[in-house]
């Protein structure tokens, strides 16, 4: 069966039921080791540097100051 | 252009920068989260780029809050195309990685990632700033 056939069952759910169908789905997928490969635990490294406000924009306007006749 | 993604599943673009007469050859990761480039510290003194204090008006945040950086303009080469000047927050910390950021690898260079073929391409977008 399609999404696209269970949708309209779905939408006529009363409030209540969605709510608790979504939470359904939401624990099925908990349960997926490839859709949540994050392990438990575990120390991920964010590679992207975080910089206090205006970074951006002098860099910007180094180029523009470089880019000047 | 295509390339592969490195055997760690990360987007690492081979690049050439040259600054002076020193050249540097360096893997920069392409983040489009990241505001900036960033040039970690060794490799801006292998290129002998000259620190500055009063031009370091840039800071790093969260862990490594307080850590100056200054701004850097770079000649950088990707493959056959032709150098773009890239603007860099040179960090005084080797704890960062060469990052290619929004400003401004991606605004000189189209990015697609085929994450799911372990493949991205780059292609200048034809406003380059070149050198």
């Amino acid at each position: 069966m399609s999404l696209a056939e269970v949708l309209p069952n779905v939408r006529a759910l009363p409030a209540a039921d969605k709510l608790r169908l979504i939470r359904f789905l939401a624990e099925e997928l908990d349960l997926e080791p490839d859709i949540a490969p994050l392990e438990h635990g575990r120390t991920y490294h964010l590679a992207t540097p975080v910089f206090e406000a205006g970074a951006a924009a002098a860099l910007m306007q180094e180029l523009d100051t470089a880019s000047q006749p | 252009m295509q390339f592969a993604y490195s055997p760690a599943g990360k987007p690492l673009l081979p690049l050439t920068l040259t600054l002076g007469g020193e050249s540097l050859a360096v893997e920069g990761l392409l983040d489009s989260g990241a505001d900036v480039n960033v040039l970690p510290w060794s490799a801006g003194q292998t290129l002998r780029a000259a620190w500055d204090d009063q031009r370091a008006t840039i800071r790093l945040g969260g862990a490594l809050a307080g850590t100056p950086a200054m701004p850097l303009l770079i000649q950088a080469r990707v493959g056959e195309f032709a150098p773009v000047r890239l603007a860099f927050a040179w960090c005084r910390t080797d704890e960062v990685r060469l990052v290619l950021g929004q400003t401004n690898f991606f605004m000189e260079f189209d990015v697609c990632f085929f994450r799911s073929r372990m493949e991205f391409s780059v292609a200048p977008n034809g406003r380059s700033r070149t050198m």
